[in-house]
């Protein structure tokens, strides 16, 4: 592969759709949270919680995705990878937010939110790793044997990364929960 | 169509009844005859549960039963969109409302049409227990032609969005029956719309499953506040 080609992804400035999709995402994950803290002393602290612990890994662990990709020369460009990434935050999002009624029934009638909001995370969560390393594996065209095993080298260190930054940011962020 | 025509078509050819309903005008029209399906068949399932005590708690558990069935959808139909487009199946919302509706329908009239077995069980005293035994299998037994119905929400029908709907809808099913609750009521009991809200369904089926085996805890109460209010305390 010519590293200096230029590569192969469509740039296109951002339209309002996409961002309209990336605004209803933030919100389910934001929803999610405010749910999970009604009844507590202050349900507006529970705010971020999902963000903090679902994209923050997720944000936190894309550049060093990124840059293990570009120095194992896989194929993709970094643009595929972002928009792999996009669509997983998009989808897990919307999940999100359609879980929020779940939860919400669970805050308003029982004991059981602080459990479930715990297990939606990482439902939500394993959801979006599972969504990205989709997407990404479906941007690789190389099938040899080692660049696919270069792949799913980088794509399992990547989530085994993310889960454990993501478990980390929860027990943080769950214990005001 | 009427009521009737939705009826025969959901037990013969629920999938053919969904797929007319991503035609917006016909889905506003299924709509409303499966509402009113649930409300008329989950209604009289709930007036021959409230036979077992009699008196106004026929019409109690006449009440509260639509809203045992309609309450779960309402509250994880908008998960299922999402849920189906994680694994990458597209699915319209109509078809996804009409899959969820003709499932709580079936359901509801299958249960319904069980309704003089189950009232012939409690005319000859059947013990309490046994009966709310009966009841959940009564409810089990139909349950399962209705989630079949669910699979239909999508063309090729994948696995994953289907149980993790249908695990979602038993949860909260759970809980809307422990919300609604008592549907059967002891002969000798005090009639009453609702119970207080104490604890949750987890805690409630602790507390049954210690006390079935003789282990009863030092107060034998419910945990007020659920089974995580304990841990939520802290």
């Amino acid at each position: 592969m010519d590293t200096l080609a230029p590569t192969h992804a469509t740039r296109k400035p951002l339209d309002l759709g996409e961002l309209r999709s990336l605004a209803v995402a933030t919100t389910g994950f934001a929803a999610l949270g405010l749910v999970a803290g009604l009844g507590s002393d202050d349900p507006a602290s529970t705010i971020p919680a999902a963000l903090l612990v679902d994209v923050g890994a997720l944000a936190l662990t894309a550049p060093a995705l990124l840059v293990l990709h570009q120095y194992l020369g896989l194929e993709a460009s970094p643009a595929d990878l972002a928009s792999a990434m996009g669509t997983a935050y998009v989808r897990a999002g919307n999940l999100a937010l359609g879980l929020t009624p779940f939860l919400l029934f669970f805050s308003a009638t029982s004991g059981l939110a602080a459990g479930l909001f715990a297990l939606l995370l990482a439902v939500v969560g394993g959801s979006a790793l599972i969504v990205a390393a989709k997407g990404m594996v479906a941007a690789h065209d190389d099938r040899t044997r080692l660049g696919v095993l270069k792949l799913r080298g980088l794509l399992l260190t990547w989530c085994g990364l993310t889960v454990l930054i993501g478990l980390r940011i929860g027990l943080s962020t769950l214990g005001g929960v | 169509m009427t009521l009737l025509d939705v009826c025969r078509a959901l037990l013969r050819d629920p999938a053919r009844l969904i797929e007319s309903a991503e035609d917006p005008q016909r889905f506003a029209e299924i709509a409303s005859r499966l509402t009113a399906a649930i409300l008329l068949s989950a209604g009289i399932l709930g007036a021959v549960v409230g036979t077992y005590r009699g008196g106004s708690q026929v019409i109690f558990a006449a009440l509260k039963m639509p809203l045992l069935v309609l309450v779960p959808l309402i509250v994880v139909l908008p998960a299922m969109g999402p849920l189906y487009r994680l694994a990458d199946v597209p699915v319209s919302s109509r078809r996804l409302a009409a899959a969820g509706l003709a499932s709580a329908a079936r359901t509801s009239i299958l249960a319904a049409a069980a309704g003089p077995v189950l009232w012939l069980l409690y005319s000859v005293e059947l013990d309490y227990h046994l009966s709310i035994v009966l009841l959940a299998a009564l409810l089990i037994l139909t349950g399962l032609p209705g989630l079949a119905v669910l699979r239909l929400a999508s063309p090729s029908r994948p696995l994953g969005p289907i149980v993790a709907s249908a695990a979602l809808m038993g949860l909260v099913l759970s809980q809307t029956g422990w919300l609604l609750r008592p549907f059967v009521v002891r002969p000798t009991a005090e009639i009453t719309v609702l119970r207080p809200v104490e604890g949750d369904i987890l805690s409630a089926l602790g507390t049954s499953a210690m006390s079935s085996v003789g282990i009863y805890p030092d107060e034998f109460k419910l945990e007020p506040r659920g089974a995580l209010g304990k841990s939520r305390d802290r």
